[in-house]
């Protein structure tokens, strides 16, 4: 066991209960119908507080970032699968960034 | 509350089921992990890791974030309780994230399975998994779900680690987008069918933007940052969009 394991296992030890412990609590009580709509509003919540405005600075340039989030948005919003929208992201800021060289 | 008595001893209502479906549904997750656990790998070897350590890293810790966070300050020499304190703010967002799933989850499943359904639970697991259309989700959907992307990181690490990575650099570059993708990819189709679920994101986006370019707010832990743009984005959906008694996701 190297000192860089043990870390890992501390680290997993705070992780874990972060991850773990609120499916116990929450599981299947009643809740009050506001906190029942709060929870429901949660993985929009999520999506949209990771997506903006981190997704500017996901490669070096803000605009083939930028060109990369745009072509995803829009293939996502006209219902492509998640395959498609993923390789046109990267292929928007592929050509963007290395043939445009913006 | 007819709507949790609904799903709990109702047979009609949609289970995401199956171990394969949960497989099927995980890989846009293992394809999107990819290019930040080869850069994970690559930060591994930088930091001076041993391939077996940094296995081990992204078996028992599997957090991109936390692991990245880190290396860095295993690099710049801070001491394991600044580094262990660091990852455990920065992984606080899972709360909301595990609260939320639970309501999610077919009701009567063993603890065990319980907790190995949310000790793999990641950002990305967790929005595939809530963007799901059927409203309960069994739990070999969610094991399947899971193992893709705990695979799919585990041997990305190593494929950084080694350089053995495919890619040419100028593709590496642009895999940077590849996780955005992937959650842009997930919400639009649901933005576009609800318009709470559109106001509720675009305010986390406001509040996410706001707290990062507040100059007060600069040396904020990002995930504690991202977990108050989250309550505030599902705060503003609770008050202005209540759930209807009769539920309908």
């Amino acid at each position: 066991m190297t000192k860089i394991m043990v870390l890992s296992l501390l680290m997993m030890c705070v992780t874990a209960p972060s991850r773990i412990l609120p499916v116990f609590f929450l599981g299947e009580r009643k809740l009050p119908p506001f906190a029942e709509s709060l929870l429901h509003y949660i993985p929009y919540a999520v999506l949209g507080a990771l997506i903006f405005p981190d997704v500017l600075t996901a490669t070096d340039s803000i605009y083939s970032s930028a060109a990369g989030a745009i072509v995803a948005m829009i293939l996502g919003w006209s219902g492509r699968g998640i395959l498609v929208v993923l390789a046109g992201g990267i292929l928007a800021t592929y050509i963007t960034g290395h043939y445009i060289g913006i | 509350m007819d709507a949790v008595k609904a799903t709990a001893d109702s047979n009609n209502v949609p289970v995401a089921a199956g171990f394969g479906y949960g497989l099927r549904t995980g890989t846009p997750i293992a394809v999107g992990y990819i290019p930040s656990a080869v850069a994970c790998g690559i930060l591994c070897k930088t930091a001076g890791l041993t391939a077996f350590e940094s296995l081990f890293m992204s078996l028992v810790v599997f957090a991109g974030a936390s692991q990245f966070v880190a290396l860095n300050l295993i690099m710049i020499g801070s001491s394991f309780p600044e580094i262990v304190l660091a990852t455990a703010v920065l992984n606080m967002r899972h709360i909301m994230m595990s609260s939320s799933l639970a309501r999610r989850l077919v009701p009567g499943i063993g603890a065990l399975k319980k907790s190995w359904i949310c000790f793999e639970l990641t950002d990305e697991s967790f929005s595939v998994a809530s963007m799901q259309k059927e409203p309960l989700l069994a739990p070999e959907f969610m094991f399947g779900l899971n193992i893709v992307g705990h695979v799919s990181w585990v041997s990305g690490t190593l494929l950084g680690y080694y350089g053995t990575s495919v890619m040419p650099q100028n593709l590496q570059d642009s895999m940077g987008i590849a996780l955005y993708a992937l959650f842009l990819g997930l919400l639009m189709p649901s933005v576009r069918k609800s318009r709470p679920a559109l106001v509720v994101a675009a305010a986390g986006m406001a509040a996410s933007a706001l707290i990062k370019w507040t100059p007060y707010f600069t040396g904020l832990n990002r995930g504690i940052a991202i977990m108050t743009a989250t309550g505030i984005a599902a705060l503003i959906g609770a008050l202005l969009f209540p759930l209807s008694k009769k539920r309908s996701a």
